[in-house]
């Protein structure tokens, strides 16, 4: 967790971004991602340089050669504010478009990458710099944990929110799978990569001695654990830079756009899906992959993407991803065709239906997690479903922090589902044979499921009811009569 | 009779509720807590019901303290409930007084505060309040000085207590009576539950028989409302199981209609309120005409083996309400599903049998019809009463005010 005294340094930076006219979240967040990128390569470069020393050696893969002594971050943040505008432009950005892959992911995000800042803007650079100088980043930690703060800046900021799950969300999710260090995990959809940072944190509270100490799962971990798609570059370099910055140097984030190109490379490779797609209605039929209209014939996002994980996961692998309601109970023939798909040739685990509040204040879709096994032979026995009806926040247009919260129950219940088998169909959760749901037409919506108990309401006896009018009826005429009284 | 025509300011003055950030609430009842009344609370009663409470030391003047006697006014609202007031009752609690509502203090002894409180609440006064209304974006303010102009007819103080009870007797005749209405309601509900106890019921689902959508607004569909065509029903327009028209009713054109084709709505369909409010239902008869609804209301239509008017009442019984109340989902706004709604189990005697249900109700139903027609006649003579006495021209027998 990041202090109340970082909070605020960050604070400060962001509002000189402001001041100085950028208003657009996303793209103050981009601004800042090539600064701290920068100063990244410096202390990359600084670490290198020591190693030298210490070995007398020359400087290994130096990142900066001589004569660049402005383009680095200690000297940099020196200059004055016209020079230090000019040199970044003029000669930074030129330069760190064409470093590739060489030192991370990142750079290679950075082909079309823009200094947004226009040049009389040169004294707000000035202050951003001055600031994030003035933030401590020492260690991994903390740079990874400034960086989710500065992107949950991004939900309370209305149209740039669609790119992030709410963090506490992911983890749920995380802890639900339970990813090993040997799985190779992959969000085809990763807006700022928050599930693979949330996997890549749980997998180093949990086995960090384990990776490190075997040189194959360590040179896995970095370079090929974890991957993730998207087609918008400025989420690309987000996404890669959330995960730099949380230690893992070479993530394979890639500009892809899932539902439209042939998955022939990436087809039966992972072993994890996490996944919170977009849903945005319909395709055009000629933009839609060949491969995945062979799974289900359909246009519409959210049936696709589930046809993209049953192909992108190998046999065994596992997916826990979010869908809109309405693929649950769907009536179309795509969305029958898919949900049997689901349960007949694979095996479907779980359905843990979400309160309608959990994406607000920018969508109030209800929504669903949805967790399967790809097997290729079926294997689908009862599965299990909660109705989650409190993440912590209250589920209104303004998610303040409530004590209630389902969610350490439905870690703990998913990880018992041994002991669930005696629940009713009127508890929160319970399990349902699949011989129900297919007798259902492969409906998953938990209302479908769920009993409700209704309290029995006491009510008076008609004998009583009857008194009671008659008694009304008494007051009524001696009221009338009172009144007639009064007036004259 | 001419009485003194005082303003209201020389009698009374308005004091502003507290400010307080959302996260100032605490637990109604806790230590150095006081209850705050907002809005909501302002109903024709102080509703007590949903109370929350705040640091007391937000309160920062002890005026700020609700009495005995002051009137409750929404100050800062949407526009047609500005001004809106209720009367403060003993409390066995201490209450401040939220930033949208104020309390009018009447600080003259020359003043009743029962008079004053039928005077402010009578509908010519309200209306002026409003009209009054300084309207910001979508929230209309109180003119607080422009209040306080109004000039309050002041009779002598025995007068305005005579007053004051003729119009407090003919709002208790009224209240007993709404309250009578309510227990017929019960009783009916009662009647049904034993009259399908002594049948043969078939327990279906609703989804078994019935085709059941709702409306969509038109305007998310970038069509536009208009000022003639087809009837586009609201909660509002449902009553007492009928559809009843208003003065603010809404219409949609021909080609918004068609655009709406899912829920154009057909003689015995019933329709329910899914969102807001709850349950209300109403039979579509032949002489509603064309009609179409926003998503705040369900269509049931039976498909067969379901005389419509048996299904209407049903949904009115303890038992159907239970049932939605069961399945609402609980949010901001209660909201039913149509999929809880085809979920509902209904008990399903023959035709024959339905039709003879419905005819024993009848019963009930005629003294409900009788009695509302006598709740219509009593705010008629509660309306004529309070304009006559605030006009000077209600004539009173002596008589003793017990106080």
């Amino acid at each position: 967790m990041i202090t109340g005294e970082v909070k605020s340094k960050v604070d400060a930076v962001w509002s000189a971004f402001w001041a100085g006219g950028v208003s657009n979240p996303l793209e103050v967040v981009e601004q800042l991602t090539y600064l701290l990128f920068l100063k990244g390569l410096d202390e990359t470069h600084t670490a290198r340089e020591a190693r030298a020393n210490r070995t007398g050696e020359p400087i290994q893969n130096p990142v900066f050669t001589d004569g660049m002594d402005q383009y680095r971050w200690k000297t940099f943040k020196d200059l004055a504010p016209q020079q230090m505008y000019s040199v970044l432009v003029d000669r930074i950005f030129p330069w760190m478009r064409t470093l590739g892959g060489e030192h991370s992911a990142f750079a290679k995000h950075m082909k079309d990458a823009r200094f947004t800042l226009p040049p009389e803007k040169a004294g707000v650079l000035a202050r951003v710099v001055d600031g994030l100088d003035k933030i401590p980043m020492q260690d991994r930690d903390t740079k990874g944990d400034l960086y989710e703060y500065l992107l949950s800046k991004l939900s309370s900021a209305g149209q740039n929110g669609q790119f992030r799950t709410p963090r506490h969300i992911i983890n749920m999710m995380v802890e639900v799978m339970r990813p090993t260090p040997q799985d190779t995990i992959c969000d085809p959809a990763c807006g700022t990569a928050g599930f693979l940072v949330g996997s890549e944190e749980y997998l180093r509270a949990r086995y960090e001695h384990d990776i490190y100490s075997d040189p194959a799962l360590k040179q896995h971990f970095e370079n090929a654990a974890f991957h993730g798609f998207d087609f918008d570059h400025t989420m690309l370099r987000v996404a890669a830079m959330n995960m730099l910055l949380h230690g893992v140097p070479n993530p394979d984030i890639r500009n892809k756009d899932s539902l439209s190109s042939d998955h022939g490379e990436d087809s039966e490779l992972y072993s994890l899906i996490l996944a919170n797609p977009p849903f945005k209605g319909s395709l055009d039929e000629s933009s839609v992959a060949k491969d995945l209209t062979s799974i289900v014939k359909t246009k519409k996002t959210e049936l696709l993407f589930l046809a993209l994980f049953l192909r992108l996961l190998k046999t065994g692998g596992r997916a826990a991803v979010i869908v809109p309601d309405g693929v649950l109970f769907g009536s179309s023939k795509a969305h029958k065709q898919i949900r049997e798909t689901i349960v007949e040739h694979h095996k479907l685990e779980g359905i843990i239906s979400l309160p309608s509040g959990v994406f607000r204040p920018y969508a109030g879709v209800s929504t669903a997690i949805m967790i399967f096994t790809k097997t290729g032979r079926g294997g689908t026995g009862d599965v299990w479903f909660y109705d989650m009806k409190a993440d912590g926040f209250t589920l209104d247009d303004k998610r303040n922090p409530t004590s209630e919260n389902d969610i350490p129950d439905i870690i703990h219940r998913w990880h018992q589902r041994d002991e669930e088998q005696a629940r009713q169909r009127t508890d929160q959760s319970f399990f349902v044979p699949k011989a129900d749901i297919v007798a259902n037409g492969y409906d998953l919506s938990i209302n479908r499921y769920k009993e409700t108990q209704h309290e029995a309401v006491e009510y008076d006896k008609p004998e009583k009811i009857l008194d009671d009018l008659d008694a009304l009826e008494g007051e009524i005429q001696a009221g009338l009569k009172r009144l007639r009284e009064m007036l004259a | 009779m001419s009485w003194d025509q005082v303003r209201l300011g020389d009698l009374t003055h308005f004091i502003r509720g507290v400010t307080f950030k959302p996260d100032a609430k605490v637990e109604v009842g806790s230590e150095g807590s006081v209850v705050c009344f907002r809005t909501s609370n302002v109903q024709t009663k102080l509703d007590q019901s949903d109370l929350i409470a705040v640091p007391r030391d937000i309160v920062k003047r002890d005026e700020q303290f609700v009495r005995h006697g002051d009137l409750l006014v929404s100050s800062a609202n949407s526009w047609n409930l500005v001004g809106k007031a209720c009367w403060v009752p003993e409390l066995s609690y201490e209450a401040t007084l939220g930033g949208f509502i104020s309390a009018l203090r009447i600080n003259s002894p020359r003043l009743d505060p029962r008079y004053l409180f039928h005077w402010f609440t009578s509908s010519k006064v309200q209306d002026t309040v409003r009209s009054f209304g300084r309207q910001t974006t979508n929230i209309s303010n109180l003119d607080f000085a422009r209040a306080l102009n109004l000039e309050i007819p002041l009779p002598p103080l025995h007068i305005q207590q005579r007053i004051a009870a003729v119009l407090d007797e003919v709002d208790a005749l009224r209240q007993k009576r709404e309250r009578s209405i309510e227990k017929l309601r019960l009783l009916k509900s009662e009647a049904f539950k034993f009259a399908i106890s002594t049948v043969e019921v078939r327990e279906i689902t609703l989804g078994e028989m019935c085709y059941i959508t709702k409306g969509t607004t038109p305007t998310t569909l970038g069509f536009d409302f208009s000022s003639a065509g087809a009837k586009f029903l609201r909660v509002q327009n449902l009553v007492d199981g009928r559809i009843v028209h208003a003065s603010d009713d809404l219409f949609i054109n021909r080609e918004t209609n068609s655009a709406l084709a899912r829920s154009i709505i057909l003689p015995n369909d019933v329709l329910l309120s899914i969102a807001g409010t709850i349950g209300r239902s109403a039979l579509v008869i032949e002489s509603d005409g064309e009609m179409n609804c926003n998503q705040a209301i369900a269509i049931i239509r039976p498909l067969h083996s379901i005389n419509s008017a048996y299904l209407r009442e049903w949904l009115d019984t303890s038992e159907a309400q239970a049932q939605m109340r069961g399945s609402s989902v609980t949010a901001t706004i209660a909201n039913l599903s149509l999929g809880s709604i085809s979920k509902m189990r209904f008990p399903m005697p023959d035709l024959a049998h339905q039709v003879k249900i419905l005819i024993e109700l009848q019963v009930i139903q005629d003294q409900i019809d009788y009695q509302r027609a006598s709740l219509n006649h009593m705010r008629d003579l509660g309306d004529t009463l309070q304009s006559q006495a605030f006009s000077g021209s209600l004539t009173l027998r002596n008589f003793e005010v017990a106080l």
